[in-house]
């Protein structure tokens, strides 16, 4: 019973969230590739040295991780912003014309993540309805 | 929890429902209708992405209009299909596609993930809000019907059994039941006590076919956290310990005989795994339940209880066993007791004997007591199995506690001199007499297992051991000693500092002739051995 428990081993996926994107598959590497994670992997400062590229791969194809939660507090560092209707990053790219309590308008440079490349925008108006700005400690 | 409706036995009824398929007609259909649109409700991303409170208002009128939510065995009989439901799509789907082991796993988590959070959200709003017993009623008699229907499928199934379906229910209710969130929190403990009792239920020892995701549920990070972490006043750390025996007692038999296929070796693995976790993170731990474990594990298998008997409190600064002229009665330590978290005197059974035993430590009568301590200890004429072990390791300890009590009371401390002529120091030379050598085996690691961080017990047996070495009347007792330390100290990292002390002062102390004996020098392999140990005894002198 024990041995033919053993042909069907739990595999690393079955005690974890489902992952939607990048599910788990492991297989032998040869010895000389490394075969563990740099340290000190899931800091904010590791993160920060990642390119601006790379947190948006991690914010939208590692969804609910601790992974992504570091990503997005490196993105706020570097001054992007969410923007929960559109679900984008934005990022000002110059000065806004106008600002307002309600939005301020000018232009930006965004990540659109259908293209998958950064975009200009000129003259949008951000609303700050819209602003994710959950604290994130 | 021990009352007749508590949640013990609404676990043991949710089991014993597990088996009763004789359902109302119309209901397996109901119910399979019902799983499947809660489980597409919960995989639209428009509706449940913020798990939104409104949907799932919806699906239970949903399900109350299909006349589940009448009473409470329809509800039962609910959970019981929707777990059976499960179970098969997992099989089937494990079957159907075997290309990419990755996908079957995620079709299969669709269906799971989406019934653990169904079995979440009716918990939480089962009876009043803020009255958890309606509550954990629910998740005892849930968690009791999944591991019914766990028993009967392995039972059925066999060989073909499949852990999959189980460990992901087990580890994702487990996961969600600890969100941080006020009302779960408030009834945290009995949801731990409720996952301890049904992993207990569905220990190795008596469902092998699940013993690798049980491994994997015993040890997840979250689990480990919450018992010896998270809970107040240590209370999950009787539970866990309970657990641990459980593992410990399932690996027994076969590495007892060493007979270790691959699967056995794999769980070997992961115990030792789960074991450095804890001698890193919770040493306080292993320190305090060490007795419960050595009680359980093998004579040798060394390692493992090496890793048990190393463990000391985080706050204690150990001294380099090494130093040149060590003073171990000086430690202030040493006047401590350590924690034990077993009632040592109770295990000395039976009464009469133990009765026995205290009067002989008292007044050294009757004389019978000694010669008849042999037959009381031996309970069969099996080679490899005449002691009763657990009785062997409680006689030990007891004795020692009670000496050190005895030289406390008379203000005097432990060394070689002061524990010579007791009545304790008495039955333990009795002991090493009179028993073959099976038994002296076994005596003599029931005192090595006492051998730990600096604390009154260690200083104890550390100084008996050697008198019974300096007093011994046969070599194949001072043989014997040295082989019960020396095959401690030749096994990886890590050694327990007491038994390195002892093993260090009995070759460098010259009261102890230990060069002299013809055994340390009996064959060229043996004599390079010690010499080794020697060698890296002297190099760490300077």
């Amino acid at each position: 019973m024990l041995m033919a428990a053993y042909s069907h081993i739990p595999h690393p996926s079955d005690s974890e969230r489902l992952r939607n994107y990048l599910p788990r598959n492991p297989i032998h590497t040869p010895s000389y590739y490394p075969q563990t994670q740099p340290a000190h992997n899931d800091t904010v400062e590791f993160f920060q040295r990642l390119s601006t590229e790379a947190l948006f791969f991690i914010f939208y194809y590692m969804e609910g991780t601790k992974a992504q939660y570091l990503a997005a507090k490196a993105l706020k560092k570097q001054s992007w912003r969410f923007h929960t209707k559109y679900m984008m990053w934005f990022q000002r790219h110059d000065e806004p014309r106008t600002i307002t309590d309600e939005y301020e308008q000018g232009t930006y440079i965004y990540f659109d993540y259908e293209k998958w490349g950064q975009r200009r925008k000129e003259g949008f108006t951000f609303e700050y309805r819209y602003l994710e700005d959950r604290d994130l400690n | 929890p021990g009352s007749p409706s508590g949640p013990t036995s609404m676990m043991q009824s949710g089991i014993n429902q597990a088996k009763d398929t004789n359902d109302p007609p119309g209901l397996h259909e109901k119910t399979e209708y019902l799983l499947r649109e809660w489980v597409q409700l919960y995989h639209n991303p428009g509706i449940a992405r913020d798990y939104n409170r409104q949907a799932f208002t919806q699906f239970v009128n949903q399900m109350s209009q299909q006349g589940i939510l009448k009473s409470d065995e329809l509800i039962t009989r609910f959970f019981r299909l929707c777990t059976q439901l499960c179970v098969d799509v997992t099989y089937s789907t494990l079957k159907n596609f075997s290309t990419n082991a990755a996908l079957v796993r995620a079709q299969c988590f669709k269906t799971l993930d989406a019934y653990v959070r169904l079995i979440v959200l009716l918990v939480k709003l089962s009876g009043e809000a803020n009255n958890p017993a309606t509550k954990i009623n629910l998740l005892n008699k849930v968690l009791g019907i999944v591991a019914g229907v766990l028993m009967s499928d392995h039972d059925s199934k066999g060989k073909e059994f499949q852990q999959l379906p189980f460990h992901r229910i087990f580890i994702m209710l487990f996961i969600e039941l600890n969100a941080p969130e006020h009302i779960l929190e408030a009834m945290n403990f009995q949801v731990l006590t409720a996952f301890v009792n049904t992993y207990r239920i569905l220990r190795p020892a008596r469902y092998p076919g699940f013993a690798f995701a049980w491994l994997e549920l015993i040890s997840h990070r979250a689990f480990i956290g919450r018992m010896l972490q998270l809970t107040a006043q240590q209370r999950g750390w009787n539970m866990y310990a309970q657990i641990l025996i459980d593992l410990f007692k399932f690996l027994a038999p076969f590495l007892r005989n060493a007979d270790l296929n691959r699967a056995m070796q794999v769980l070997y693995k992961g115990t030792l795994r789960v074991l450095l976790v804890l001698l890193h993170d919770f040493p306080e731990f292993l320190c305090d339940y060490h007795y419960a474990f050595c009680d359980v594990i093998p004579p040798n298998c060394i390692q493992m209880r090496n890793l048990i008997l190393s463990a000391f409190p985080r706050n204690m600064r150990l001294p380099d066993p090494f130093t040149p002229n060590l003073k171990v009665d000086m430690l202030t330590e040493i006047a401590h007791a350590p924690k034990i978290m077993t009632n040592v005197a109770a295990m000395i059974q039976p009464e009469s004997f133990r009765k026995d035993l205290e009067s002989y430590l008292k007044s050294r009568s009757p004389s019978t007591f000694l010669t008849e301590l042999r037959s009381k200890l031996q309970i069969t004429n099996d080679p490899g199995n005449r002691y009763n072990i657990p009785l062997m390791n409680a006689l030990v300890l007891h004795v020692g506690t009670q000496a050190i009590q005895n030289l406390q009371l008379k203000g005097m401390s432990p060394n070689t001199s002061t524990i010579t002529q007791t009545s304790h120091m008495e039955i333990f030379q009795n002991l090493s007499l009179d028993l073959d050598t099976e038994g002296r085996y076994l005596f003599l690691n029931a005192i090595a297992n006492q051998l730990r961080f600096p604390n009154s017990h260690t200083h104890y047996f550390s100084c008996a051991l050697l008198s019974l070495f300096a007093d011994a009347h046969s070599v194949a007792l001072q043989e014997q000693i040295t082989r019960v330390l020396l095959e401690r100290l030749i096994v990886n990292r890590p050694h327990p500092w007491g038994l390195l002390v002892t093993f260090i002062e009995l070759i460098r102390n010259q009261v102890y002739k230990f060069w002299g004996h013809d055994f340390v020098h009996c064959s060229p392999e043996i004599a390079r051995l010690f010499e080794t140990v020697a060698k890296s005894c002297n190099q760490n002198r300077s």
